[in-house]
């Protein structure tokens, strides 16, 4: 009898012990942001990193643009079907720490599994914008592109300027475009896309103008705006004076005046570094790319601009073996072969140093540009890591709607800014008392 | 005679004019759908057809992903088809019996529930679309069909169209069906079915359009791509970030997206003018 | 006046209605009670800290003036778009009755834009209204203006009514057909030989009789042009330049779905509730009495 129990015993141990190995993979959902070309090149990873481990299968949901996955993610989280990781966008950064218990920071990932990061090998400036105060990272920085300035080179030589030559102060985007309008070969000098990110943002950032108290909120959340200041102030004049000599065409908060630019109606543009590799073929002239202008009084070498794209983030409470699956995942994706990849397929700045990438033997011209755009961000010995503000989609929103008041001139750029930082002051005010 | 005459030419003339406005943007959108994206990006936009329409439409209907983003348009077109035939026949199922109750029938709590259906007229699902989510997410259904139709159906729209019908019906009738005896499920199949008939047909075509054109809850609802809708692969193609976007391809798109409920409202259109006709 | 054929059945009338209240139950009331319950309530998006917010909420929505802004832009977009479909949309019909050969094809020509989605609409105009690249962008370049959306307020303000009467004419349009011709002929005929015009004849006998039909329309124009618009406005205009286009829907969408505050957005959920209940309510009440089902 006891023998039988015995067996029986072993039987089941046997079942579960082999139901172990030959258990079902172990499935981590990944919802991502990434559409057309980019969103194939992801699953082509993910797809080389399923097979290579066996145990684990990374499943990727596309949900949307940006704000619809960091929506969805929300909404499943109340409902208690949360994603394991996710893919959020730059600006929600403070929404996915605040409160905490919705994310697992990254360094604490790695640490329970026993893994590392390269972080040596990746770019300063990817870890600061995803890292705490204490300079631990919390979040992958996954795709990463910054403003920059495009110009046709074509319009320049006809123009008689020398088209290697780049626009590199705003004085030069101003002479340059009154040339080519003089001589009649565009209407305006240029335009902007994400103009709340590309130009105001970031002119705050290179040229170390606070944007907000508290180290532009990577210290605290009991923040203030301080944007209004006179610097910003003179910029947003001297664009609303440059708009009525057509130097400056508005188009939009999002990336709709790029049309103006492939179309030839302005001879620069600035747009995400990342637009690289889709303009560049479809234009029919010769496309230079350079980083964003700053102010004559400024030294170059001191200028890194702001990053933008998404990370992505490990939401909490995962299992121990899930945490392991995605610690080597994120090992994958940050292996410098990897890391080629996705930048030559997509346009993203490859996130380890330029100098750790793989050789490669024969580049495109494209290929060859986005090596270079990884300069624009790095060399940078700026006071901030970047903008972390509580619901900063709401602020950025507002400071572009006040600044398409300046635009359409009804309101003068200084009470304009004022009156974002008072509304801005607001949003900061309702987003603490949201998370206490 | 002549002041006639001329009075029909005038006419004549008028609505060509306003037909012709009307159908201008499709027009271009046609063009733009046979012309190449570079063609596309420079300010004189041609104003006629080009070579290229077959090309970009087998691209958009079989490979789609290839060039922009999302997947092919076929199965996408399918899945509105699907979308739309399941929220129109449970709209017309769930409404037809409740309008039906709320004409011919006395009952406690009555009014209650009339505004409690009519209530949802006023408040579309683009507004409460958080806490819809959380519903479906509740109650087991996330990523399944029945989340994105069901909640697409608790609409009142059809009970208020099969209630003002219902009241145009002679109340001489029920009364008569009444007094036969009739019970009041005779009465719905063998009096008020048969004379519905063109409304629902008619309500058919306008909840098939519905379903079809529904945006924002499929975007929302939807995790699994392989349930897309066609609007769903339109709002990918126009806002796939850091990408210009392909005029081409979103015109083709719009054109296939419009096709079929454009098709099903011309063709149907004698049913769907007589349902109205009492 | 009220009038029930069968008022005896206990059980029968609520199996009747109970699919509907069922789906309106769990699909309806059930996420607006939670919105209302969000409205009183301050919290993380994510649900992991939450405390009473008192009126709060509403203090704040009200405070902010983009909000009292959005309300007049809603009404006067309602306004507008409910004005102009409503008006082409009877001409309309009034012209296709009057001629009498090719009727069938006006018709059909007239009516199919009602089968295009309001987000297909909407990606038709920006395409020909575009800045940079549009037709029409062009036609208006020659008379000198430069239209663009982006910049001048009441540009993206036209783009917006203009696709949405587009889309939506065909609806007044057939609607107003189908009632022209279920008018007697009689009635007209009989009043001409009394030596009515054409105007007394159109404003004394057709549209007395068209006001079930303008009623239900210029409800459902309303209805339309505050909620199903959306799309429209958020594939051209995302609410700007400045706050010009944020009509109330967009704004409780931009902020519960961009911006994540859940508590303004759910606050201003019910505000419009609100709003387009007492609306509709009115109009209930003032059919009831002078609208006539014969």
């Amino acid at each position: 009898m006891i023998a039988r129990l015995k067996n029986i015993l072993y039987f089941v141990l046997l079942f579960i012990l082999s139901s172990t190995v030959f258990a079902k993979k172990i499935e981590i959902s990944f919802w991502h942001s990434m559409a057309g070309q980019l969103g194939r090149t992801l699953n082509e990873i993910v797809k080389e990193f399923n097979d290579e481990n066996a145990n684990y299968h990374i499943k990727t949901v596309y949900k949307g643009t940006y704000p619809e996955t960091l929506t969805s993610t929300v909404a499943a989280f109340r409902a208690g079907a949360k994603p394991d990781i996710v893919q959020i966008f730059d600006i929600a950064t403070a929404t996915m720490i605040n409160p905490p218990g919705v994310i697992m920071p990254v360094h604490e990932v790695f640490t329970k599994v026993g893994l590392s990061l390269p972080l040596e090998q990746m770019i300063q400036p990817a870890i600061d914008y995803y890292s705490d105060r204490d300079n631990k990272l919390l979040a992958l920085p996954f795709n990463i592109s910054t403003p920059a300035l495009f110009y046709n080179k074509d319009l320049f030589a006809r123009g008689g300027l020398d088209p290697e030559e780049s626009p590199k102060t705003w004085d030069d985007v101003g002479r340059i475009s009154r040339i080519l309008i003089k001589k009649g070969l565009v209407s305006n000098g240029f335009s902007s896309a994400w103009i709340g990110w590309s130009l105001f943002e970031s002119f705050s950032l290179i040229h170390n103008l606070p944007f907000a108290t508290q180290n532009n909120g990577f210290d605290s959340i009991d923040v203030k705006i301080s944007f209004n200041n006179k610097e910003i102030q003179t910029f947003i004049k001297k664009l609303f004076n440059w708009q009525k000599e057509n130097i400056f065409l508005y188009g939009g908060r999002l990336d709709d005046g790029q049309s103006f630019f492939t179309s030839e109606k302005c001879a620069m543009f600035i747009q995400s570094s990342g637009s690289y590799a889709d303009i560049e073929p479809s234009v029919s002239f010769n496309l230079g790319m350079t980083r964003i202008p700053y102010l004559a009084n400024y030294k170059e070498s001191e200028l890194g601009n702001l990053i933008g794209g998404a990370a992505i983030w490990v939401t909490n409470n995962l299992s121990n073996e899930k945490l392991l699956g995605i610690a080597k995942l994120f090992r994958f994706i940050m292996s410098p072969r990897i890391q080629l990849k996705w930048q030559n397929a997509t346009g993203y700045i490859s996130v380890i140093n330029s100098k750790y990438l793989p050789k490669q033997e024969s580049m495109t011209s494209t290929e060859k540009m986005l090596l270079e755009v990884q300069k624009f961000v790095i060399s940078r010995e700026n006071k901030y890591k970047g903008i972390r503000l509580g619901n900063y989609m709401q602020i950025r929103d507002l400071v572009e709607r006040q600044l398409e008041a300046v635009w359409a001139g009804y309101t003068p750029a200084d009470e304009a800014l004022d009156l974002a930082a008072e509304e801005a002051n607001r949003m900061l005010i309702r987003f603490n008392r949201n998370i206490k | 005679m002549k002041y006639d005459l001329f009075k029909n030419f005038f006419i004549h003339v008028l609505l060509i004019l306003c037909i012709l406005i009307i159908v201008f943007p499709l027009y271009i959108a046609i063009v733009a759908s046979t012309h190449t994206a570079e063609a596309l990006l420079n300010a004189p936009l041609p104003l006629l057809p080009g070579s290229e329409g077959l090309n970009n439409y087998t691209i958009l209907l079989t490979k789609g992903a290839e060039v922009t983003g999302g997947q092919p348009l076929l199965p996408m077109l399918y899945n509105s088809f699907k979308l739309a035939m399941i929220v129109s026949l449970g709209k017309i199922f769930v409404s037809i019996l409740s309008a039906f109750a709320f004409v011919y029938f006395k009952f406690p709590l009555r009014k209650f529930f009339f505004w409690l259906v009519f209530a949802t007229l006023m408040l579309p699902i683009e507004v409460r679309i958080l806490p819809t989510f959380q519903v479906v997410s509740t109650l087991g259904l996330m990523n399944s069909f029945s989340a994105l139709c069901l909640p697409l159906i608790a609409s009142a729209t059809a009970t208020f169209l099969f209630r003002q019908f219902f009241l145009t019906i002679p109340y001489a009738l029920a009364d008569a069906a009444r007094m036969d005896g009739a019970t009041p499920w005779r009465f719905f199949k063998d009096i008020i079915l048969p004379l519905s008939r063109m409304n629902i047909v008619a309500l058919f075509i306008i909840m098939f359009i519905y379903g079809w054109n529904q945006y924002l809850w499929p975007i929302v609802a939807l995790t699994d791509s392989e349930m897309s809708t066609i609007l769903i692969g339109i709002s990918q193609l126009m806002s796939v970030a850091d990408q210009i976007p392909q005029w081409n391809f979103v015109m083709g798109s719009a054109i296939l997206a419009m096709l079929i409920p454009v098709v099903i409202i011309i063709s149907l259109e004698k049913w769907f003018e007589k349902g109205l006709v009492r | 006046m009220k009038y029930y054929t069968y008022s005896k059945n206990k059980i029968v009338p609520y199996l009747f209605i109970a699919p509907q209240i069922l789906v309106t139950i769990l699909f309806f009331i059930w996420p607006s009670m939670m919105a209302v319950w969000q409205s009183v309530q301050e919290g993380d998006p994510f649900g992991i800290s939450s405390e009473w917010a008192y009126i709060y909420n509403f203090k704040d929505v009200f405070l902010s003036k983009s909000y009292l802004h959005s309300l007049w832009i809603t009404l006067l977009y309602g306004l507008f778009v409910s004005v102009f479909a409503t008006v082409f949309g009877l001409i309309l019909a009034l012209l296709v009755c009057r001629v009498k050969r090719f009727a069938y094809i006006y018709k059909i020509l007239l009516i199919w834009p009602y089968a295009v989605a309001p987000v297909i609409a909407a990606v038709l105009f920006r395409f020909l209204l575009n800045p940079a690249i549009g037709i029409l962008t062009e036609f208006f370049s020659l008379f000198g203006y430069e239209w663009n959306y982006h910049l001048n307020q009441w540009d993206a303000f036209w783009i917006v009514v203009v696709s949405a009467v587009w889309q939506q004419i065909s609806y007044n349009f057939l609607f107003f057909l189908v009632g022209l011709r279920s008018i007697p002929k009689s009635l007209l005929e009989a009043a001409s030989i009394d030596g009515a015009s054409n105007f007394q004849r159109f404003f004394h006998i057709t549209l007395p009789l068209l006001s079930p039909t303008t009623f239900f329309l210029i409800v459902m124009n309303l209805i339309y042009s505050f909620f199903d618009t959306f799309g429209i406005i958020h594939i051209i205009t995302q609410g700007g330049p400045s706050n010009s286009t944020n009509i109330l829907v967009y704004k409780v969408f931009n902020d519960g779905f961009v911006g994540l505050d859940i508590g303004v957005s759910a606050a201003q959920s019910v505000i419009l509730m609100l709003i387009v209940t007492s609306c509709v309510l009115l109009q209930f009440k003032y059919v009831e009495k002078k609208v006539h089902y014969s």
